[in-house]
């Protein structure tokens, strides 16, 4: 930020259909619970791209910048909910945006509307970490979209247990993995980075802040630039014009790889789509038992059955190839149905290790993902 | 009985002695104790003025000999007792021979009996003569506290010293079926209770035949005997609560208690039964010369006294409705028979007990959810209204119940954790999860010691969601530790359904609802939460009817 505000009369024009998709996204970053009241504001800022859209609530922070011809450079802040909720009913046609300095009025001239909204002064707005000199390293967009997403939803929200309320996001060779439990079940991913060289790094990146990237980083094109800060306290995510930052989450993530299976003894290979319909048809019946629904594997048939006293019970059988021994183990329906929806391969590969072992879940044949599930322990009848 | 003489002063001295008319109703207690002691069948209340201006009670009991009356007026003068000995098995509601004595020193008293009749005035005997020749013993006093006028000032309003006369014809109304009590303050009926022995009747009589017909009989127990409510009918106040023992009405905060842990996890918070409970124990294991209002007792042995009460009151409530909506409040409009509008009082009244017979909700019509309003209530339709469901209140019972049977049939279902965790406890609760290691497991909560003080949970019921392990084991050993070793465990599972239940303000899709929905309705006790928050409010269609005015 160069210029005093005082002296700023900031004026551009952008299209408020652009503006208005912009500014809904940025406002996600903003804690409807915050005791700052200058962190229900968005910082406006002109730059050489156009017009940047910044909000943050100390944890995560999102940067959006639109195009805009800046006519006059300047900035301030405005309040996020009326300017998000203004612009969104304005007719696309040329808006110009115009900061009196020394009243901090903003005015907005659109077709037939002229509003001016009051707004507070940039210098007050906390000056969010920049990407600095940190180390860099690039992924494909989509694939760090994919993987957050089979990742994230594995993470707890136990304030008691932060470290696992994040994704372990690990540099190694090379790769990047990004790692997720609650104790219940484990979802591993990896991705090759490019320009990691030798970096290694470890950090825990909150669920709830990479829960943002897919909206924020939406309609950029190609490649993820993401920076981890030199003091080793904040990531950034960037691609395009699109900039999500977090706060790391301080603490020892817990060694995940000690309970991957790493034997099993009946290996199920099965369609994924028929295999998602019949665990949400039989586990309506899994009521009494929290969810709990069973699995037979038997020589080229699997078979998935719950019961609850008063409704009923629902066994479904469906073919598959079957390796090794039968056997009949418990899950949390929840659980499986969990991974079956982000797993993104027709096929899916179920390894089991007898009943009170791990499972583990992945597309067949490959290395890059993979979900471990804890059995639920019945009363065998 | 042999008559009324002094008592021995050492016999005097042994009694708790103190002041006992403090306002009208203490009178009315006495006098008709009195009458209870003379055996009468039949006692007449009649009360003008709040009792300032005139109380007057007659029986048909024994009477009192002409000559004695007098005698009858001195303190420390009784047919009750006459030796130390006989304090220690005393089975009249009197015995200490001040009541009269205490009674005339600070009001104009006239009383008839055998066809003598006597006045006294501050204590003074004015007249002593001939009187009625009427069965019984007819006393009536007036002026009460005239010649005492800091007592005067201590009364409280008119309303509320009715009421405590009220209050103390009802229990006695109530625990003495057999005899037949007729209350009128200022000539109006206020309490009329049969007579006939039946106790159902005669909580007819005092708490209206609705309620009286959601009492509960305590019946073929040995000890206790009386009436207890449906967990259903229920009030604000511990008033309705009429403890006694051999007839004679008492304070005893831990029977009280007992009462009330028998309804736990069946009222809402705030909530007391209605009840009527007479200990029938043999007099010389109660001593009942604790307190000069005779209102305070000592049981020799109370822990027998605490279970016989919780035994009773627990097979009485077995027989209740396992669930039930707010029953429908009677139309305050309804007509009767002669066309006019009768008030809501009136028109029950007038209705026989055995015809206010509830229907129960009709079983297997389920509720239609509707939607989710404000942060976590369910609205549904049923056949009766609409129903609104506390999310959370509902999910806690039906996950508490599913809990209590696992516990029941030792059949657990737990969920073994993938990474087991460890959380830092107090010594307290350490101790707590080893005392109660079987049960917790039972439950599915399985934990180890992990150091002096810390836990590791291995696994934890299979409905709790992953993240709140830490907080529910936390929250399960606190109540553990904090709860008397018999309920312990149900305080455990309550902990632990409320810490794995949908959380007030976690939106539920249609299909969550319909099944949150359904399993309440299979739920037993489903009225209120483990903690005895209601889980659900019924809007009767009638209710809609009348507010809407449709049916007219
Ligand atoms: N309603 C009554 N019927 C018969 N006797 C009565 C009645 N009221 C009082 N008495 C006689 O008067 C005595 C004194 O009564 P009171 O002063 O109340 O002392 P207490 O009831 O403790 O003996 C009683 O012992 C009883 O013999
Ligand atoms: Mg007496």
């Amino acid at each position: 930020m160069n210029a005093k505000a005082i002296a700023t009369q900031m004026k551009v024009t952008c299209r408020p259909s652009v503006l208005s998709q912009a500014l809904q996204v940025v406002s996600r970053a903003i804690s409807s619970r915050t005791t700052l009241p200058i962190l229900n504001n968005i910082l406006i800022e002109t730059t050489a791209e156009g017009l940047a859209l910044t909000a943050t609530n100390l944890e995560i922070g999102i940067r959006k910048v639109v195009p805009a011809e800046v006519a006059m450079e300047g900035s301030t802040t405005a309040p996020a909910r009326l300017l998000t909720d203004f612009v969104s009913t304005l007719p696309d046609q040329d808006l110009e945006l115009s900061l009196d300095g020394a009243t901090q009025s903003l005015g907005l001239r659109c077709a037939r509307f002229d509003t001016h909204i009051k707004c507070i002064e940039a210098e007050e707005f906390p000056p969010g970490p920049r990407p600095d000199e940190g180390d860099r390293l690039e992924v494909p967009l989509d694939e760090l979209v994919k993987a957050v997403e089979q990742t994230q939803m594995a993470a707890s929200t136990d304030e008691a247990r932060p470290v696992l309320t994040g994704v372990l996001v690990q540099v190694q060779a090379g790769n990047l993995t990004l790692a997720a439990t609650d104790g219940h079940r484990l979802a591993v991913r990896k991705l090759p980075a490019q320009g990691a060289g030798d970096l290694e790094a470890s950090l825990i990146v909150p669920a709830r802040a990479l829960a943002e990237l897919a909206r924020v980083l939406k309609g950029e094109p190609g490649r993820v630039e993401i920076i981890i800060s030199k003091a080793r306290n904040q990531i950034f995510f960037k691609a395009g014009n699109s900039e999500l930052t977090s706060r790391l989450i301080d603490g020892k993530y817990p060694n995940y790889s000690q309970v991957i299976p790493s034997k099993s003894s009946t290996t199920v290979r099965v369609p994924t789509a028929e295999l998602t319909q019949t665990v949400r048809a039989v586990s309506l019946f899994a009521r009494d038992s929290a969810n709990v629904i069973r699995v037979k594997a038997t020589s080229g048939a699997v078979t998935l059955s719950a019961t609850t006293n008063e409704v009923g019970d629902s066994k479904a059988e469906m073919s598959a190839e079957v390796e090794g021994s039968e056997i009949q183990i418990a899950f949390n329906a929840r659980y499986v149905l969990d991974a079956l929806g982000v797993i993104g391969e027709d096929e899916v590969e179920l390894l089991f290790d007898g009943p009170l072992s791990p499972g583990l879940l992945r597309p067949p044949g490959k290395e890059h993902y993979l979900y471990v599930i804890m059995p639920v322990r019945v009363a065998m009848s | 009985m042999s008559g009324i003489h002094r008592l021995q002063q050492e016999v005097a001295d042994a009694i708790a002695a103190g002041e006992v008319i403090e306002r009208p109703a203490s009178v009315v207690k006495e006098l008709v104790e009195n009458a209870l002691d003379a055996d009468a069948r039949r006692i007449t209340v009649e009360v003008r003025g709040a009792g300032r201006t005139s109380i007057r009670v007659s029986d048909d009991g024994a009477g009192i000999v002409a000559d004695e009356l007098p005698l009858a007026f001195m303190r420390h003068a009784t047919s009750k007792v006459s030796t130390l000995a006989d304090l220690h098995g005393i089975t009249s509601l009197g015995f200490r021979g001040e009541a009269l004595a205490s009674i005339a020193a600070v009001a104009d008293v006239t009383c008839a009996s055998g066809g003598a009749q006597i006045h006294l005035r501050a204590g003074e005997a004015l007249e002593h003569g001939s009187g009625p020749l009427l069965p019984g013993v007819n006393i009536e006093v007036t002026d009460l506290f005239a010649n005492v006028p800091a007592r005067l000032k201590f009364l409280k309003s008119d309303a509320t010293e009715v009421a405590a006369i009220r209050d103390v014809v009802s229990a006695l109304a109530l625990l003495h079926p057999h005899v037949k009590f007729h209350l009128t303050v200022d000539g109006r009926l206020s309490v009329g209770s049969g007579g006939d022995g039946d106790r159902r009747r005669a909580s007819a009589a005092v708490h209206g035949p609705t309620v009286a017909a959601e009492m509960l009989e305590i019946v073929g127990l040995p000890l206790v005997s009386g009436l207890v409510s449906q967990p259903r009918v229920s009030r604000g106040t511990r008033d309705w609560i009429v403890l006694a023992v051999n007839g004679r009405p008492i304070m005893s905060r831990t029977l009280v208690f007992a009462l009330e842990e028998c309804y736990q996890g069946r009222l809402e918070r705030g909530r007391h039964p209605i009840a009527v409970l007479d200990i029938g124990i043999d007099p010389e294991l109660v001593d009942v010369n604790v307190h000069p209002s005779k209102r305070e007792v000592r049981f020799r042995d109370e822990n027998t006294v605490f279970a016989a009460v919780q035994r009773a009151v627990r097979a009485a409530l077995g027989g209740s409705e396992p669930f039930f909506y707010r029953a429908a409040p009677p139309s305050p409009l309804e007509r009767n028979q002669t066309g006019q509008l009768a008030t809501a009082h009136e028109a029950w009244s007038s209705v026989a007990v055995q015809d206010l017979v509830v229907e129960p909700a009709p079983a297997g019509v389920p509720l239609r959810p509707l939607g989710q309003v404000g942060p976590g209530y369910l609205v549904a339709e049923g056949p009766q209204g609409v129903v609104l469901v506390d999310q959370h209140a509902a999910h806690e019972r039906i996950l508490y119940n599913r809990l209590l049977a696992r516990l029941r049939e030792g059949r657990g279902m737990s969920q073994p954790l993938l990474m087991p965790a460890a959380i830092d406890v107090e010594p307290a609760l350490m101790a707590a999860a080893a005392d109660h290691e079987a049960a917790l497991s039972a439950l599915g909560l399985e934990l180890v010691e992990f150091g002096p003080r810390s836990l590791r949970i291995l696994a934890v019921p299979a409905e709790m969601p992953a993240s709140r392990a830490t907080k529910a084991v936390q929250e399960t050993l606190s109540a553990l530790s904090e709860s008397r070793s018999d309920e312990a465990v149900e305080k455990a599972a309550a902990a632990l359904a409320c810490h794995s239940a949908v959380r007030f303000g976690d939106v539920l899709d249609l299909s969550e609802q319909r099944r949150l929905l359904s399993d309440l309705e299979l739920a037993d006790e489903a009225v209120t939460c483990p903690h005895g928050r209601p889980t659900r409010l019924l809007i009767e269609w009638q209710e809609l009817t009348r507010h809407f005015r449709r049916n007219y």
